[in-house]
């Protein structure tokens, strides 16, 4: 037990989770998408990538691409929201809904592939 | 080895976390306290808000409390983010001023922005290890012929000499042990602009380890060393080292040439020394007893090559035994006229100071000029430091060996013209007559005037035209020298050598000789006579006009419609 490998994992998998979590929902809805689990969920991202950012393997390299891939998708929705409910006249319609979430889908595959590309890397190390 | 960028980012983690967390928490909390609008309902701020205001909060630019005048419970926060923002941003500037003046990080800054000058580099270029006094004329000659160098040292004071000194063209330098395989990739080695490797440096093995290292990992590379002792020299040549360079040595053979063959000295000098005319009177060297101060691996090489020419010779040395001197070694430095006198300076017509330290060798040519004031002596010295010319210049020596001086001139020499030193070695082989016949030839072309020389390659023309006429109409070496507007006008200018893979060399060609594919040719003339040979191996119809007269009009055109011969019939 590594307590630095632990809290590693714990940002890497709660970026995919809380990402997931907004994710879920009618896609036009803007009640099943809380504002406050994409603020968490670009929070962890952020939080996940400079973690990377110290690992020097190659692995680590593409970890830290997917992370700057989830990254600028998840700030993407964020600025595409702030619009919306600032300075359109429209405000969150369910066109600008759609594409706020379909861009954490992206953050999201993203996401995934990070967290599939550790684990894996993971069991081949422990072997 | 990972960017400077990346090694900064790693370092400031911690400090990128904390403003993270910082940030997140203010906007955070700020979406959730209570406030109230301007027309007194209750109102939140929303995240677009709240990040506008702990951006400029955190800042500290302070444009106040927008939109609308703060509650109490916002005023606290707010007070609470001030500060917790100005101590994480405080932290993470310290923290960068502090990795950028790490000296490890330097390194790696500095060695980064060498490699991508010398990657950057789009011609051809040498790679010059050791700036010393040869490194630096030979950086300054290179530059002077328009052609790029990078330079290596292990001393960051030469480098910053380098940075300061007067170049015309930037030079790439690193401050960086040559040995290391690495450094030399570096430096580009392996760029495929990189056409040679020169090791200049003052240690023997340290110029051996390049060579070897230069001629493993590249292998077209032209790879030129200096080497002061014979089992080094020997060692480089069993690698195959392009070009070894013994300066004392090749000083001694010219010591032994001046006084074999006074005419020869005369041209390989005004070949390779710019100072030297061919009008001038060859140096006549007395043929009586030698005396040599020191026996490093000057006096060595000269006391051998001297007496290969039947002359006598006295050794004075002051550490007979840790320079294995023979056994009639006078003992001393040679500074103090006893000893002079006890070598028997008396009745020496010559004296050689050779040792590794100037103001020595000085004081050796004084005493000795001193103590044979009534009578002639013939002086050589060794000048081991550049800086020291103007004494060497003042002292009037007959003769001054400046090791730097001779292994620029004989690279330059190489750079330049490969073929001519391979012509100077065959001349030197020469028979008086020859060569006399070859000073009255160029003193015909020359008077006063430094030599220009260049050589021509018939295997690399661009034009498959005047591949054919040269292959096909026997053009000679007459036909090249005639003048491309006139061809009754002669260019002053002689061809000296020819060279070629399949049947060898001919000195001093004569005008009838027919010129091959495959042919290296050296001439010797005027810029007027270069560009005009250049010319007329570029283009046929000049080629044919020298040939047959035939006169030349402007193009393929013009020749259909207007020219007495139509191309194609031919």
């Amino acid at each position: 037990m590594n307590l630095e490998k632990v809290v590693f994992a714990f940002f890497i998998v709660l970026a995919l989770t809380l990402n997931f979590g907004f994710f879920l929902g009618e896609i036009e809805q803007p009640e099943h998408h809380n504002i406050y689990e994409l603020f968490a969920a670009i929070i962890i991202n952020l939080i996940a990538t400079i973690m990377k950012l110290g690992d020097r393997s190659h692995i680590g390299s593409v970890l830290l691409a997917t992370s700057l891939v989830a990254d600028l998708h998840l700030i993407s929705a964020a600025v595409v929201w702030g619009f919306a409910a600032h300075i359109f006249a429209t405000g969150l319609s369910p066109e600008i809904m759609s594409t706020i979430v379909s861009l954490s889908g992206g953050a999201l595959l993203a996401n995934l592939i990070s967290v599939i590309l550790f684990v894996s890397d993971t069991v081949v190390t422990r072997r | 080895m990972s960017s400077p960028i990346f090694i900064v980012l790693q370092r400031l983690r911690y400090p990128l976390l904390l403003l993270v967390i910082v940030y997140s928490v203010l906007i955070l909390v700020f979406t959730i306290i209570p406030g109230v609008d301007d027309k007194g309902n209750p109102w939140t701020m929303s995240f677009f808000h709240a990040f506008y205001f702990v951006s400029f909060m955190g800042s500290t630019i302070g444009f106040g409390e927008i939109p609308y005048p703060f509650s109490d419970g916002q005023r606290f926060w707010a007070l609470f983010g001030i500060y917790a923002s100005v101590i994480s941003w405080l932290y993470s500037i310290g923290r960068l001023l502090q990795i950028i003046k790490d000296p490890a990080f330097q390194l790696v800054l500095t060695e980064s922005m060498f490699s991508k000058r010398v990657n950057r580099i789009n011609e051809p270029f040498y790679l010059i290890c050791g700036y010393g006094d040869t490194g630096k004329l030979l950086a300054r000659g290179l530059s002077e012929l328009d052609i790029r160098c990078v330079v290596l040292d292990k001393s960051q004071q030469r480098i910053d000499d380098l940075a300061i000194e007067e170049n015309d063209i930037n030079i790439p330098s690193l401050c960086a042990n040559a040995i290391f395989p690495e450094v030399l990739e570096l430096a580009g080695l392996k760029h495929p602009k990189c056409v040679g490797v020169l090791a200049l440096t003052h240690d023997n093995q340290v110029n051996l380890k390049i060579a070897i290292t230069s001629k493993l990992l590249s292998k077209n590379i032209n790879v030129i060393s200096r080497a002061d002792t014979n089992d080094v020299m020997a060692n480089m040549d069993s690698f195959d080292t392009d070009h070894i360079i013994n300066p004392y040595q090749m000083f001694a053979k010219r010591l032994a040439l001046a006084i074999r063959s006074p005419e020869a000295y005369l041209v390989y000098e005004w070949f390779t020394n710019a100072d030297h005319r061919l009008i001038d009177e060859p140096p006549v060297i007395p043929k009586g007893k030698w005396l040599i101060c020191g026996y490093g691996r000057f006096g060595k090489s000269v006391s051998q090559y001297l007496e290969y020419e039947g002359i006598r010779t006295k050794i004075v040395e002051a550490r007979p035994q840790q320079t294995d001197a023979p056994g009639d070694v006078v003992v001393g430095s040679g500074t103090e006229a006893i000893t002079l006198k006890d070598a028997g300076i008396m009745d020496a017509s010559g004296v050689v100071a050779g040792t590794d330290n100037d103001s020595n060798n000085l004081s050796i040519i004084m005493t000795a000029k001193e103590i044979k004031k009534h009578h002639k002596i013939f002086t050589v010295a060794r000048q081991n430091y550049h800086r020291n010319s103007r004494v060497f210049d003042a002292a009037e020596l007959d003769l001054v060996m400046q090791p730097a001086i001779i292994v620029v001139r004989e690279i330059l020499a190489l750079i330049k013209t490969p073929l001519l030193s391979e012509f100077l070695t065959l001349v030197t082989q020469q028979k008086k007559d020859w060569i006399n016949i070859l000073i009255s030839r160029l003193s015909g072309i020359f008077d006063s005037d430094t030599p220009h020389v260049w050589t021509v390659s018939t295997s690399s023309l661009k034009s498959s035209s005047v591949k054919k006429m040269i292959s096909e109409d026997h053009i000679c070496i007459e036909d090249l020298l005639k003048n491309i507007n006139n061809r009754d006008r002669k260019l002053s200018c002689l061809a000296l050598f020819i060279k070629n893979k399949h049947h060898g060399y001919k000195l001093l060609p004569d005008l009838d000789q027919i010129i091959e594919v495959g042919d290296e040719i050296l001439f010797c003339g005027d810029h007027v006579s270069e560009d005009s040979i250049h010319a007329l191996l570029k283009y046929d119809y000049m080629l044919r006009y020298v040939k047959d007269g035939t006169s030349y009009r402007k193009g393929y055109v013009w020749n259909y419609f207007f020219g007495s011969n139509k191309p194609g019939i031919n």
